[in-house]
């Protein structure tokens, strides 16, 4: 049988094929069709050929025609192929057509996603990136926890002991600390402005294993042998930090064998650690020294009873799990040791409720308080991330403005709208890309700039700040989060001018009515939207920049009821150096003798605690018919000082007398109390001759605190931290020391006749003349208010940087949008100006528009900048967080800057000649 | 696509080719493959340069007043590949019968 009517019997499978063919990409539109036309045909006509074209034969064939979608699904991916590439090529020549435009929106984008990436690299460096150690993922540190589930960090050197000898997790387990030492022979320059004098060191006291623990490579030399670690105070041998050999050795290869001093007792160096290894901490130590030497360099606490007391908590553990052990299964062992411990000793206030077996193998952990601490840079970060996208929207949106006519033709032809966004959306990404690019290399190079300049800040030795070893350079995490965030940004920038763009009223946009009159009216809605989203997002940072200036302008000039300049402190640490504790009494006995007779020394005094270095001790205290026995106890914050102490700090005693020289050597009951706490406990009374009784160590369980007779007044301060109004201040005079005991952490404070630091050159003179051994740390109380005032003045620079670049930023859009408003009008300005417009009304056409937007960004910025000092109301010291300049002030600048950027266009306005201008198209 | 990873029904194809298959549906009908599965194949073994595609010539569908047919044939790398695939197919070897008059296929080329 022939083929009678093909044609006919053809059709439905030319119709399926037809259909699905579709989906297939153009290119390969016509081959794919007639290939499968031409097999179901064919075999449709066999089978009638053979008479076998029946109900079953024609299902099958049916089902293999459907077949031909699961061909063309599978063909999609060369269609993406083709157009994107197709895409990208018209994308790069737009872009190169106008590289104004281009140029700027780059700008825009680059930094934008640079301040991201900034911040991203060094949350990176610290929380994401691994240690640099064989293994880093083995790693962890074992933490101790109290009963409140606090923090319990240390542990004894028994209790390490029994850790590292009974459990079976661990490859090894470390015990360390960290500890500064002066080093070297060398006097320190005693007028330094750092927290400690120049010559001192970060050193780190390890247990034996800890090279072996963390797989360390020597440069030179060994690490520390296993008889070094067994008997106390014999084995003075150190391993130096490879970057502290380069630098203060200047990488000498004979450096083993030679000794060093440090904290006053010779070392010899044995090993120089591999190039790279820094342990497991950010700021890496410049040596490493054996457990066996703590009481040689590190002193103070628990000395010589660290080896034999439970309680003499001094290490923090790091150790190598097994491979295979879990972190969990780690955990739960060491709790049974802690568990058996705390039954064999028990001691409720030094045992630890749990241990935590925590990842080391970064350098932090991120946990809750970090996150509450980076939420407000990352929500700024983002802000300015955002103002930069709603930048090249707007600059996209009056671009495509200008391309309504090539975008009507392309659909006039018959693109699909998909395509239109595609193409558009292709475009944007691409800025989004370069722009990535470009904030990449701007945020590298920012690091290189910022990163020294941030550490020379901190006030520390050289030698600690070049120990820093915190790697800054990108990785493929930085990339991937530039990669990301460009894409987005591309993506949001495109978005809404593709979508809006690709709907023009095409017979309008043939006709290019669009520069006239009509059409940009439509769009302009969304334009003006963004712009005063911009305003209303810049000022709220700005809010949040200038409440945080404020605070520390407040600051710098706040009252801390103390006179602080030309006073400094001096304290006394031995390191061993004396067995007999009260050597260091007798010290500052002879030192402030000598001190006395110093030219342009005012004034010495003693105290228990220097002012402004932090919290100030409290005591429980007790007032007669205040206190109940069984309510929670009154708690005051003391000092005990000697009776010049008020004189050397310029404290005012507003009524009553300090006590005498004689009361206090006397360990008289007497007490100088502040104003305000006066008027906490008897408000309408004359507290002059009342008693309180302070229980400074004792328990409360013991109500018989001793009684202290009021003598005095003084005015109010704030002597621990700056931000903190003392509530309540008690002086108690600073008894003789007992003969057996050392007095912890006493200071000599000495205020001078004009410059203090030729008095503190001579006062470590005489106190290196007095006894060598004792090292001898000097610092100006000015400086501690200094170091107070750092974490404020680098929020407020921060916030400041941040709210500038937004304010940059938003000045761009504005002038962007502002520009193209004009170039829009030019013909409409033309006809004012030739029917008599003179320059003036023209520009104030336009200052009235953008004047508008300016407002009402300003309006909503107000209010967003409200919220936002609601969360800031918590670092603000003393102003209140609707402080009227901050919100004030901040509006102004920001409204004068936007006027500007309209001003700029609007005054190009006024030059155009209406002549030009009405010819204009 | 190396030469290790070649599927079953990959080899199944490339070996009906080898028997003298040339056309997708003849595929289809001795291999017992779907449509969905034979097409991509196809296309994949074409484009890692297994299979040549060529198309009918005209003069052959116009007398029968039909579009021209592609059709599909091994190349020295397909023929490799379905060496190294049939030593690990054991089976396959006797799986397939070669091109029978009788059956819906033709030769011309």
């Amino acid at each position: 049988m022939t083929l009678s009517n093909p044609k006919t019997r053809a059709r439905f499978w030319v119709w399926l094929i037809r259909f699905i063919g579709l989906i297939v990409p153009r290119r390969l539109r016509s081959d794919w069709r007639q290939e499968w036309e031409a097999e179901l045909q064919y075999r449709e006509a066999t089978l009638a050929e053979w008479d076998k074209l029946n109900w079953q034969t024609k299902l099958d064939l049916w089902r293999r025609g459907l077949g031909a979608f699961t061909d063309a699904l599978l063909l999609q991916p060369r269609r993406w192929e083709d157009e994107m590439i197709q895409d990208l090529r018209f994308g790069v020549r737009s872009l190169l057509k106008n590289p104004g435009f281009t140029l700027l929106a780059l700008l825009t984008l680059a930094l934008g996603i640079a301040v991201n990436t900034t911040m991203f690299t060094v949350y990176d460096a610290f929380v994401l990136k691994p240690l640099p150690l064989q293994d880093p993922d083995s790693i962890v540190h074992i933490r101790g926890l109290n009963r409140e589930g606090r923090d319990h960090p240390l542990f004894s050197y028994l209790d390490y002991l029994e850790y590292r000898d009974r459990n079976t997790s661990f490859t090894g387990l470390i015990a360390r600390n960290q500890f500064v030492a002066p080093f070297g022979d060398g006097a320190a320059d005693a007028t330094s402005a750092t927290l400690l004098p120049s010559n001192f060191v970060t050193g780190h006291i390890v247990s034996g294993n800890y090279f072996s623990v963390l797989n360390a490579q020597m440069a030179l030399g060994r690490g520390f042998a296993p008889e070094e670690d067994r008997t106390p105070g014999t084995h003075a041998v150190l391993v130096l930090s490879h970057q502290w050999w380069q630098r203060h050795f200047h990488a000498d290869p004979n450096i083993i064998g030679k000794t060093v001093r440090v904290a006053g007792s010779p070392f010899t160096i044995i090993g120089v650690a591999a190039q790279g290894f820094i342990g497991t901490e950010p700021d890496a130590p410049q040596f490493w020294a054996p457990l066996m030497m703590r009481d040689q360099l590190v002193g103070g606490w628990y000395q010589h009873t660290w080896l034999t007391e439970r309680k003499a908590a001094s290490f923090v553990l790091t150790g190598r799990l097994k491979p295979g052990v879990t972190q969990a299964q780690a955990q739960a062992e060491l709790n049974v040791i802690n568990e058996q411990l705390a039954s064999a000793y028990p001691a409720p206030e030094h045992n630890k409720a749990a241990i935590a077996v925590v990842s080391g193998g970064t350098f932090i952990q991120f946990e809750g308080l970090m996150s509450l601490l980076t939420a407000p840079l990352l929500t700024a970060g983002g802000v300015i991330l955002l103002i930069a996208c709603v930048n090249v929207t707007n600059m996209l949106l009056a671009r495509a403005a200008g391309r309504q006519r090539e975008i009507a033709v392309r659909l006039a032809l018959g693109a699909s709208r998909l395509r239109i966004v595609r193409q558009l959306l292709t475009e944007s990404v691409l800025l989004g890309t370069l722009g990535g690019v470009a904030g990449l290399l701007l945020a590298t190079w920012a690091i290189r700039l910022i990163y020294p300049l941030v550490l020379a800040q901190a006030p520390l030795p050289s030698a600690m700040i070049e120990g820093f070893a915190l790697d800054l350079s990108p990785d493929y995490r930085v990339f991937g989060f530039v990669f990301l965030i460009s894409l987005l940004a591309g993506i949001v920038a495109g978005l809404a001018p593709a979508l809006q763009s690709s709907r023009p009223n095409l017979s309008g946009a043939l006709k290019d009515e669009g520069s006239t009159f009509g059409a940009q009216f439509s769009q302009s809605r969304l334009r003006n939207a963004l712009v005063v989203t911009q305003v209303a997002v810049c000022l709220t940072l700005l809010i949040a920049a200038g409440l945080l200036t404020r605070n520390l302008q407040k600051l710098q000039d706040l009252d801390t009821g103390l006179v602080t300049q030309n006073v400094f402190t001096l304290a006394v640490h031995d390191h061993g150096a004396h067995p007999e504790p009260n050597h260091v009494n007798a010290f500052y006995q002879q030192l402030a003798t000598r001190l006395q007779t110093l030219p342009g020394v005012r004034n010495i005094s003693q105290a228990e605690r220097q002012p402004l270095t932090g919290a100030m001790h409290i005591t429980p205290i007790t007032i007669q018919g205040q206190s109940s026995p069984n309510g929670p106890p009154i708690q005051a914050n003391f000092n005990q000082v000697s009776a010049d102490y008020f004189q050397t700090l310029g404290l005012r005693i507003t009524r009553g007398r300090s006590f005498t020289a004689q009361e206090a050597q006397n360990n008289a009951p007497v007490v100088v109390i502040s104003e305000s706490t006066a008027r906490r406990f008897w408000p309408n009374e004359n507290p002059l001759g009342k008693y309180i009784g302070v229980g400074l160590t004792a328990q409360r369980t013991d109500d018989n605190f001793p009684q202290y007779e009021i003598i005095g007044l003084t005015n109010d301060t704030r002597q621990g931290w700056i931000w903190q109004r003392d509530e309540t201040f008690l002086y108690l005079p600073l008894p003789p020391a007992p003969p057996n005991k050392a007095t912890a952490g006493a200071y000599l404070i000495v205020s001078t006749a004009g410059d203090p630091r030729a008095v503190m050159k001579a006062a470590h003179g005489e106190a290196a003349r007095l006894d060598a051994k004792l090292s001898v740390w000097l610092r100006l109380v000015d400086d501690s208010l200094a170091v107070q005032m750092m974490p404020f003045q680098s929020v407020a620079l921060l916030a400041g940087t941040l709210g500038a670049l937004a304010l940059l930023l938003a000045s761009i859009g504005l002038y962007g949008v502002m520009s193209f408003v004009v170039s829009q009008r030019t013909r409409e300005i033309g006809i004012r100006m030739a029917l008599g417009a003179r320059a003036r009304d023209v520009i104030a056409l336009f200052l009235r528009q953008g004047g508008k937007l300016i407002a009402i960004g300003v309006a909503v910025g107000l209010a967003g900048g409200a919220a936002i000092s609601v969360l800031l109301a918590v670092v603000l010291t003393d102003i209140s967080q609707f402080d009227p300049l901050a919100f004030g002030g901040v509006a102004v600048v920001l409204a004068l800057v936007a006027l500007a950027a309209c001003y700029v266009p609007a005054r190009r306005a006024t030059r155009i000649d209406p002549y030009v201008a009405l010819r204009h198209d | 696509m190396g030469k290790n990873y070649l599927s079953y029904s990959v080899a199944i194809i490339l070996k009906a080719l080898d028997n003298g298959y040339q056309y997708g549906f003849d595929i289809m009908d001795v291999t017992g493959l779907p449509s969905g599965t034979v097409y991509p194949a196809l296309r994949r073994l074409e484009e890692n340069g297994f299979v040549l595609s060529k198309w009918e010539k005209h003069t052959i569908a116009q007398q029968e007043a039909r579009p021209p047919r592609k059709y599909y044939e091994l190349t020295e790398e397909g023929r490799a590949a379905l060496a190294e695939a049939l030593s690990r197919y054991r089976l396959l070897e006797q799986t397939l019968l070669p091109v029978n008059e009788n059956k819906p296929s033709r030769q011309e080329g």
